[in-house]
């Protein structure tokens, strides 16, 4: 255990080196701060706290959503300098030639992957948002069920994409091919979907967008009216499991098939 | 000077997409309301700090009251009915109001009837100019970044040149 959080430590450290942490920070809040959707019309006539509920819910929602390309920048960052890298320059031969388990090693890296794009992204939501609406932030203390469905928002959306560019930065063992790899798998189809006016609901962030929904406005029949059960078993199961299977992949092919020689 | 640069990159980054954003957007809701004769309809809002357009139009004879008001005078509105505005103007068929928010926070607005009709009336939200505060602010939070990047980059060698120095003592 003690061998694993040195790994994991040094991991981290490793991929939050500089100048990488402040320019995907950088990033991140610009988007952030360019996703906000200001001024919003409250309805009438619900007391004015759950009004500031509901404006903080929709912002942060939609925010998360919104932070998808800075998401997955950062995890394709990561795991092309984490995993890919360290492959093609020998470094993981040379760790394995200690006394370590590859498990240990494989955890180490995608736990320091997926740790460290949710800890910029997530901190750069909530910063831009406390930024942004600090009169009406201080309310959220009151509503932490808010804060939560957020943060289950967001690590849905990072372990989808830390999974995949995991899986890509492990088959490539190629800094540049997996950069551009995991970048054109998980970018690829949000923008074509976007360019033919498709919504795809099983993948992120259009399976986020309708995670929001549900966790904003409850099992309601405003929920249902806007989606049927099949496309929310889509956005909610569907990403995660494409996630756990690609995860169990990488993790089988790191400590079992891959050939450091 | 990692601190220092991560606090400049942070504030250059807000200031760069306030830019953006404001200059992308103007929030422009409409609401169509019926008003009942002597009839009092309010409606609630979260402006950023930027300017505050509301219109109102109805029919050339209406006649009635436009208040603005703030957070607590919304809630002693709702309480006791008691009318407490930042701001008021009569309403001669129709009004163009602009309001500059003090503070970020959600504000209320309140048409009276006059008149002893119902009267349909359409309210307008326009939002438009930057976000100065953010950007005032967040401008001073990069001059601090970038002063604390300068105080590592000149402090770092200060403090190898005073442990050469100590050597030179010790020696």
């Amino acid at each position: 255990m003690s061998r694993f959080r040195f790994l994991f430590g040094w991991e981290f450290r490793n991929l939050l080196r500089f100048p990488v942490l402040e320019l995907l920070v950088g990033f991140a809040v610009y988007l952030a701060v360019l996703s906000g959707e200001g001024g919003t019309s409250f309805n009438f006539p619900a007391s004015i706290g759950s009004q500031i509920a509901s404006h903080i819910q929709r912002h942060f929602h939609t925010k998360v959503q919104y932070l998808y390309v800075p998401m997955l920048f950062a995890a394709v960052v990561f795991a092309s300098v984490g995993i890919a890298r360290e492959i093609e320059a020998g470094y993981v031969k040379v760790m394995l030639s200690y006394p370590m388990r590859r498990r240990d090693l494989f955890l180490a890296k995608f736990l320091s992957c997926f740790l460290a794009t949710l800890a910029i992204v997530g901190g750069a939501a909530f910063a831009v948002m406390f930024v942004q609406n600090w009169s009406v932030s201080l309310y959220i203390v009151s509503f932490p069920f808010t804060v939560f469905s957020v943060l289950v928002l967001l690590v849905v959306q990072t372990f989808y994409v830390t999974c995949v560019a995991a899986v890509v930065a492990v088959l490539s063992k190629n800094t540049a091919l997996s950069f551009i790899g995991s970048f054109g798998v998980l970018y690829l189809p949000d923008y074509m979907s976007g360019l033919i006016g498709v919504k795809v609901p099983f993948l992120p962030p259009d399976s986020t967008g309708i995670l929001g929904n549900f966790l904003l406005l409850g099992d309601t029949s405003a929920f249902w009216r806007l989606y049927d059960l099949t496309t929310f078993l889509e956005a909610t199961v569907v990403p995660i499991l494409i996630g756990a299977v690609l995860f169990q992949f990488s993790y089988v092919y790191f400590t079992r098939r891959f050939d450091v020689v | 000077m990692r601190v220092g640069f991560l606090v400049l990159i942070f504030s250059v980054a807000v200031v760069g997409g306030t830019i953006a954003n404001d200059s992308a957007r103007s929030v422009t809701p409409t609401r169509i309301i019926e008003m009942p004769p002597y009839g009092r309809v309010s409606g609630t809002f979260y402006p950023v700090k930027r300017t505050w357009r509301l219109t109102v139009e109805s029919s050339p004879d209406f006649r009635g009251k436009l208040y603005i008001l703030s957070e607590a005078g919304f809630r002693l509105w709702m309480d006791k009915r008691v009318i407490d505005s930042l701001d008021e103007v009569d309403i001669h068929g129709g009004v163009s109001k602009i309001f500059n928010p003090p503070l970020r926070g959600p504000y209320a607005f309140l048409i009276v009837n006059e008149l002893n009709e119902t009267r349909g009336v359409t309210v307008r939200h326009t939002q438009f100019g930057w976000e100065y505060d953010l950007i005032v602010a967040f401008s001073v939070f990069a001059c601090v970044g970038g002063g604390l990047m300068a105080v590592g980059m000149v402090g770092v060698p200060w403090k190898a040149s005073k442990a050469e120095r100590s050597e030179h003592i010790q020696q």
